[in-house]
């Protein structure tokens, strides 16, 4: 076991996890995806970009890439949120736009975990 | 560049981290903690007020743009946020700062620069290994020959003197370790304008290891390599290194010619320290060493060297020479070396008795030839104090301190860096002299001294400066006509030559045909000719034919431009000096000019019609296909 290698599965599971919980839910209700989930989901994929830096292999640069897509789909959806929420609240047109915003990350997410498991189970054998 | 952008990014993994981790944190409780709006209504801050606030507060840039006034409970949240934010931002700058002075950083950053500086390059380049003494004398040399130089050294400090060097170009410098063929490759090995590789280093082994891995890498790259030993010197001969420099087995050939033939040494001397000018009395210079006895003082490599080839040269011309070896390594008695003993005398040289004993007072030439400059000068003060006739001749081994061997007036110093930068430079700007110059040897004295006398008219008071004519449509489209259109070119039609048997006083010549080598030039592109492999003639006679792909060295004087050189891209000079076209009106001249290429094609048509005749009469099927072809390419 190597703590190292725990805390960066940790934070790349976590990534995907808090990504599903903001985006489960009926995509046109506000009131079932929470604000602090997708800041969250957001902060701990910009840390998992970070820890995917400096990689060189094939594998490492694949993980940094889906990472990037990730953020990028989460800080469209924060800057929608604030942008389309001036005028007085989120309705339920623009509630579907963010969280699809949130769907194109969760893929993302999804295949930086699919790729973490590939290698581990590489490293198994 | 990745790599550069790698190792910056995996440094900044933490700082970057921490850095995130703080924001989230501020930004998540400045959205937390409870505020009040202008009219007194509860009010939050939403996320995006909260990231634009924690941005300029965690810079210290501090706007101080907020939309209402804190309330308590925000501005203690403020507060931790201040000091954690500071604190993050200081670690993450101070890591970027340390990461700049990283010397691996540095080292990628320059390596880079480097290879993209090489990639660039557009003209011919040498690379030179080892930036020492001879290092710095051959950079500078090709420089002043507009060559372009990239030096690698290992020492960063040394490399540092050619930014501050008014050199131009300037020589693209990479501190790093030349004997890692990657290194070789980024210095541009493979490169197209490659020329050639100079391995200088200080270390033999250092030279040999450059010489291998240039070779394998790229086996049409010139190395020139330096070698002070035998065994290095075979070694490197045996994989195909196209020119090694022995600076001691130089310096002695250079002695046996000043003993022996003394006016080779003069041509020799011209021809190659056209770079830096050879510490040497202007007496012994032009009269040569006296026989008699040689006092060497130190039988190192130099010492050895000096010894077999003065002896070899003895016996070859029948001159008395007698060796006394002084070297603290002997004991007294004789050395028994290739079937001749030589006296040999323990002890340094330094001391009058050790000298005495050697019989200083009736010698006529003592050789510091140790490896230590101390030593050395103190063999030549001692000398001179007791034999004031006597001439002498000192090794140099610091650069640095060859004028203390000017001050105690020695004859002739050896400096192994120029020795070697002015061989190489040779080599490398004018092949064709070295090619003389190994050629001279199987000269006859009184031609020498002939040959000595033109020169000397020719260039008055300076060094005589060479220029190579080279026959091929590149460097000489003009004189190529002439050879195309079957006229036959000679060497009288654009030089003047010596004509040795001819001893009737001569008008006095500017310009003069050293050697004509004709053979393998790399630059003959498509153009037939009977190949006449690597053959060399020295001082050619004036009607001697020249054809194509031939090269020919003429010696002038500094400062003319030679008639060679004025006529191989000059189609009217070719044609009224050469095709006897002397006509003033240009209407005249082309007319002329016409009727001769018309007299030139018919006589061809009349000799290939023979010729075709020749055929038919031989083969009795002629191939239709083959006449007609025969008859428009006529």
């Amino acid at each position: 076991m190597n703590l190292e290698k725990v805390i960066f599965a940790f934070f790349i599971i976590l990534a995907l996890s808090l990504n599903f919980g903001f985006y489960s839910g009926d995509p046109s209700d506000p009131s079932q995806h929470e604000i602090y989930e997708l800041f969250a989901a957001l902060i701990v994929s910009l840390i998992c970009t970070i820890m995917k830096f400096g990689d060189r292999t094939q594998y490492g640069s694949t993980v940094l890439a889906s990472s990037l897509v990730a953020d990028l789909h989460l800080i469209v959806a924060a800057l929608y949120w604030h942008f389309a929420g001036a005028d007085g609240g989120i309705d339920s047109s623009e509630m579907g736009a963010i969280v699809s915003f949130s769907a194109g990350a969760l893929v993302a997410n999804l295949v930086s975990v699919v790729l973490l498991l590939i290698e581990t189970i590489k490293e198994r054998k | 560049m990745s790599d550069i952008i790698f190792l910056f990014l995996r440094r900044l993994r933490m700082p970057l981290g921490v850095l995130i981790i703080v924001y989230s944190i501020a930004i998540t409780g400045m959205t937390l903690a409870p505020g009040i709006d202008a009219d007194g209504n509860p009010w939050r801050m939403s996320f995006f007020h909260a990231f634009y606030f924690v941005s300029f507060m965690g810079t210290t840039i501090g706007f101080g743009e907020i939309p209402h006034a804190f309330t308590d409970e925000q501005r203690l949240w403020v507060t931790v946020c201040v000091y954690a934010s500071v604190i993050a931002w200081l670690y993450a700058i101070g890591n970027v700062l340390r990461l700049f002075q990283d010397a691996s950083f540095q080292q990628a950053v320059s390596a880079r620069t480097f290879r993209k500086a090489v990639r660039r390059v557009g003209q011919d380049f040498y690379v030179v290994c080892g930036y020492g003494d001879t290092g710095r004398l051959l950079t500078r040399g090709l420089t002043d020959l507009n060559i372009l130089a990239i030096v690698v050294d290992l020492k960063s400090d040394l490399l540092g003197s050619i930014e501050l060097s008014e050199l131009s170009p300037l020589p693209i410098t990479l501190c790093g370790d030349i004997t890692d063929p990657e290194t070789l490759i980024s210095a541009g090995v493979n490169h197209l304008n490659c020329k050639g590789v100079i391995a200088v280093t200080e270390d033999e082994h250092t030279n040999l290891e450059i010489a291998v891995a240039v070779k394998l890498i790229n086996a049409k790259v010139k190395v020139i390599c330096r070698s002070e030993s035998d065994d290095e010197t075979r070694n490197m001969r045996s994989f195909g290194t196209d020119h090694i420099i022995n600076p001691f087995e130089t310096f002695a050939n250079r002695l046996g010619l000043l003993t022996h033939e003394h006016t080779k040494h003069r041509l020799q001397s011209w021809f190659v320290n056209q770079h830096s000018k050879e510490s040497i009395n202007l007496e012994i210079a032009e009269n040569g060493l006296p026989s008699g006895l040689w006092i060497i003082c130190g039988y190192g490599r130099l010492g050895q060297s000096i010894v077999s080839t003065i002896q070899d040269k003895a016996q070859q011309t029948d001159d008395t020479i007698e060796i006394i070896i002084i070297d603290p390594k002997f004991e007294e008695g004789t050395l028994e070396e290739n079937g001749i003993a030589y006296t040999t005398i323990q002890g340094r040289g330094t001391e009058a008795e050790t000298l005495r004993l050697a019989g200083i007072e009736r010698a006529s030439i003592v050789v510091a030839a140790s490896d230590d400059d101390a030593n050395n000068l103190s063999i030549l003060i001692t000398a001179r104090d007791i034999n004031a006739q006597i001439y002498s001749i000192g090794r140099v081994n610091d650069e640095s301190k060859h004028s203390l061997y000017k001050r105690v007036k020695c004859d002739y110093i050896m400096r192994r860096s120029q020795l070697v930068s002015n061989e190489v430079l040779t080599l490398v700007s004018r092949p064709l002299v070295s090619r003389f110059l190994s050629e001279i040897s199987d000269l006859d004295p009184p031609t020498t001294e002939i040959l000595i006398d033109q020169i000397e008219e020719i260039s008055t008071d300076s060094l005589p400066v060479t220029w190579r004519l080279t026959l091929t449509e590149e460097f000489s489209p003009a004189l190529m006509r002439i050879i195309e259109e079957q006229h036959t070119l000679r060497v009288s039609d654009v030089v003047e030559s010596l004509d040795v048997s001819d001893q009737t006083p001569r008008k006095k010549l500017t310009e003069l045909a050293l050697m004509l080598y004709s053979g393998d030039s790399s630059n003959n592109k498509g153009i037939s000719h009977t190949k006449r492999e690597g053959q060399r003639q020295l001082l050619p006679s004036g009607d001697q034919e020249l054809k194509a792909g031939d090269q020919l060295l003429i010696c002038h004087a500094k400062g003319n431009t030679c008639r060679a050189q004025k006529m191989a891209y000059d189609y009217e000079k070719v044609d009224s000096r050469i095709g006897g076209n002397n006509h003033y009106i240009p209407l005249l001249r082309w007319l002329h000019r016409r009727e001769r290429t018309k007299m030139i094609n018919d006589a061809a048509t009349v000799i290939s019609v023979k010729n075709e005749a020749e055929d038919m009469v031989e083969n009795s099927l002629p191939n239709t296909a083959q006449d007609i072809s025969k008859n428009t390419t006529d």
